[in-house]
């Protein structure tokens, strides 16, 4: 399989960490970028090659529905993008979905579950 | 913890944990700000917005990492500032008031939770969320948790229970919202807790109805267990959403007693962790691109040797590359000297909190000016000037700053003003406290010192004003008359002054009667040490960077040339000009015949500083120095030798300047 690249992007470095070190265990030939807000995502994904996107939506400067809308309609990328909601936060998920996020995982974030939908979109 | 963390290691897991606590308690530092930001601005809509990011964030990573009691805490400020922001009725000033008392006990749970402690009790301030919202007029939706009365019976089961060391926790199951046979779920739910411990209550009640509606069940709940075990007991895939689960105690009962010593532990931990601006580590790294371009160079001269090829030029080329690299390591040793230092606002951003509590609890009214938080200095320094600078803050609330109709009666206004100020002078960082309160009564300050027996009546008498004021840091001296809950018990001007020396620094105070007092802390730039090159000048030592030396002639009196009036040596046909200390600091040299120079350097000039001997390399660590104490601009510094001698730093680029400007100002005279 070739070389694999997931940019992980959340305003938390916590929690980049903990799903960078989840996915590194599961995917082990995948390389996991990190970006702590949109709109230095905006800059990793306009420069990178990307496979995957998983995003927080509450982030300074650009929000996730901003990097999505940014994504789809600015750069016209149909790069899959993934968003990650805080339960009990609905509204989130529905406005990412709504943007064009294509999956979504709820914080806390199940290993098992995370590395399904990772590896369902990089198939 | 909770099972999501089977799969990491353990290393892979404290180093999440260690994440985890250093960002969150920025957080909530940053969290405490914005919202004293927002009690100046009410409704500034970038303000909440950021209230609302931080709170998200803390929920988010608490219930992440398994530490629910935190997680259900943030959730309920949501609610309150959602009430904030909707201003639905309820009084903002109180609101805001409620989500710091929060912002301190998301604090305290960190804290504890870090040393290791269980589920602390947030079960009082939930209480005092709800009753807010309650008078607001009712929660946002969804959020109905309204406070559980227990009967008489239920709080002696709790009390029991806790009495036999189990732990009693208020859980909340929330249903998953595709839950649909509820009253079967709840069962279930039961069943499994029963299990584990016992249920003294539920909410909605089992048997009724009222369950298939519900979109939570809450429970008082008593079990050996720890609250993931709960949590991981209660959570049903498919049935419930979450579990809150929260340490119940009795309301007679005391608060959890936290240990000082475990709290001191857990903050020596953070201590370490560094957060360095990424622009700074770039910078290093791409020194080390450059040494690796200087390592290249080498090898390419090391080559062409080898091949016999070239030979005439490989001296020049070699001095090439060493002075490539020599730049470039000195660069990076800048570039790492940089990492440490961080903006002084590190510690000053926690006083617009404390000057609010204290003052408060004072019946005072007070005013924080802060200035210059941008200015930096090594992390070492800023983390330990926290507790001093808080001492003295405090002194200055409790003693400087009078009370309201004691300043409107003295004509000053009847708030208070304390400046909080920190800049670079020479090569020392000044952080000044100043306060325009009574000032410090030094005829009083001699009366204790005498009646204590620190001073004999005859000596008070010839004392000088300055002298007098240093009375203050007396172990054990106080003049306030009365005790107050928050500072003067007299120990503590003691303690200020001996961390603030333990940090190389040291202090300064004036005072004026009526007008207020000013603390001025002097602390070196860096607690890290130099290589200097020390020498002696008549009977002084001196010591300069390394750094700043690129060469060392050893001259006889004669090879010394007067050019145009002014001392030079002619070094391998440069001319030098050369600049005596005791033009400079006035101290005589020898009368000996030979002479070391020493080639300072910089931005492409070089000066020959003259001194008697060379006493060789050291490595040594800057103290800052005192005015009294031969303070000049030319002079950085000091610092004691293992013999107890002391050497002053020379601060090498003031001198060049002075050099350079000695120059022209000849020059222009000509």
């Amino acid at each position: 399989m070739a070389q694999r690249n997931i940019l992980v992007v959340d305003d938390s470095a916590m929690m980049r960490q903990l799903l960078t070190m989840t996915m590194r265990k599961a995917l082990p030939d995948v390389l996991i970028f990190e970006a702590a807000n949109g709109r230095e995502a905006l800059e990793r994904i306009r420069t990178g090659q990307f496979d995957l996107v998983l995003t927080d939506m509450q982030m300074p400067e650009m929000n996730g529905r901003q990097l999505i809308e940014a994504v789809r309609k600015g750069l016209g990328s149909m790069l899959p993008i993934v968003v990650v909601t805080t339960q009990g936060e609905e509204q989130d998920r529905e406005s990412g979905l709504a943007s064009g996020a294509d999956g979504y995982l709820t914080k806390p974030v199940k290993p098992l579950e995370l590395r399904e939908t990772v590896s369902r979109f990089l198939r | 913890m909770a099972d999501n963390f089977e799969h990491l290691s353990e290393t892979e897991f404290e180093e999440i944990k260690r994440i985890f606590y250093s960002q969150s308690y920025e957080i909530v530092e940053t969290l405490q700000e914005s919202l004293i930001a927002l009690e100046g601005h009410p409704g500034d809509d970038a303000i909440l917005k950021n209230i609302k990011r931080y709170i998200h964030t803390l929920k988010g990573d608490s219930n992440s990492i398994g530490l629910t009691s935190i997680g259900g805490l943030c959730h309920s400020m949501e609610d309150v500032l959602a009430a904030v922001i909707d201003s639905s009725g309820c009084n903002g000033r109180d609101a805001v008031d409620l989500l710091l008392e929060c912002a301190d006990a998301v604090n305290a749970l960190l804290s504890e939770s870090e040393a290791g402690g269980k589920g602390a009790d947030t079960v009082k301030i939930i209480g005092k969320i709800e009753a807010l919202l309650r008078h607001a007029g009712g929660a946002p939706e969804g959020t109905k948790r309204s406070p559980v009365q227990y009967s008489e019976y239920q709080e002696l089961q709790a009390q029991d229970a806790a009495e036999k060391g189990l732990n009693v926790f208020e859980v909340d199951i929330l249903f998953h919202p595709l839950c649909r046979e509820k009253s079967v779920a709840a069962f279930m739910i039961m069943q499994r807790l029963n299990s584990v411990g016992q249920v003294i209550r539920a909410i909605p009640d089992m048997e009724s109805d009222d369950i298939d509606t519900a979109v939570q069940i809450s429970l008082l709940f008593s079990t050996g267990f720890a609250a993931d075990a709960v949590i991981r007991d209660a959570s049903i895939p498919g049935i419930t959403a979450e579990v809150i689960v929260r340490g119940y105690l009795h309301p007679e009962r005391k608060g959890p007693v936290t240990d000082d010593r475990q709290e001191q532990g857990a903050k020596g931990i953070i201590n370490q962790m560094l957060m360095i601006e990424s622009s700074k580590v770039d910078r290093v790294m791409n020194l080390v691109g450059e040494l690796i371009i200087g390592r290249s160079m080498v090898e390419h001269i090391a080559l062409d040797v080898a091949d016999g090829a070239g030979s005439g030029d490989i001296a020049s080329r070699l001095l090439a590359a060493n002075a490539y690299m020599e730049r470039t390591v000195s660069d990076l040793q800048k570039g790492i000297m940089k990492m440490r230092m961080v903006p002084v606002n590190q510690v000053f951003r926690k006083f617009p909190k404390i000057v609010r509590d204290l003052a408060a609890e004072e019946h005072k009214k007070v005013r924080l000016v802060i200035l210059g938080r941008e200015t930096e200095l090594d992390k070492a320094i800023v983390d330990a000037l926290g507790e001093p600078l808080a001492h003295i803050i405090r002194n200055m609330i409790a003693h400087g700053i009078e009370a309201p109709e004691l300043r409107s009666a003295a004509g000053k206004g009847e708030e208070g003003t304390i400046t909080l100020k920190a800049f670079h002078e020479a090569a020392q960082i000044v952080i000044e406290a100043a306060d325009d309160g009574r000032g410090i009564d030094t005829s009083a300050l001699k009366l204790k010192a005498v009646a204590d027996g620190h001073l004999s009546p005859e000596d008070a008498e010839r004392l000088s004003e300055s002298d007098s004021l240093n009375l203050v840091f007396l172990h054990g001296l106080s003049t306030s008359a009365t005790v107050s809950e928050i500072s003067g018990r007299g120990v503590g001007m003691a303690a200020v002054k001996s961390a603030v020396e333990g940090l190389r620094g040291f202090m300064e105070i004036e005072s004026t009667p009526e007008k207020g007092t000013t603390f001025r802390l002097r602390l070196p730039l860096t607690l890290a040490v130099i290589k200097a090159m020390l020498f002696e000048v008549g009977e002084k030592l001196y010591a300069i960077p390394i750094s700043a030396v690129s060469e060392v002639a050893r001259v006889h009196q004669d090879e010394l040339v007067s050019v145009d009036g002014k001392d030079t040596l002619i070094l391998r046909d440069r001319i030098i000009s050369l600049i005596h200390l005791h033009g400079l600091l006035g101290t005589r040299s020898s009368e000996g015949d030979r002479k070391f120079i020493l080639i300072l350097e910089r931005g492409g000039r070089s000066i020959g500083l003259v001194t008697d001997r060379l006493l060789g390399k050291q490595e040594l660590v800057i103290k800052a120095i005192d005015s009294g104490h031969a303070r000049s601009d030319y002079v950085a510094g000091a610092s004691i030798l293992g013999d107890g001698r002391i050497v002053l730093i020379l601060d090498a680029p003031s001198i060049i300047r002075k050099a350079i400007e000695n120059e022209k100002a000849r020059l222009a005279a000509l």
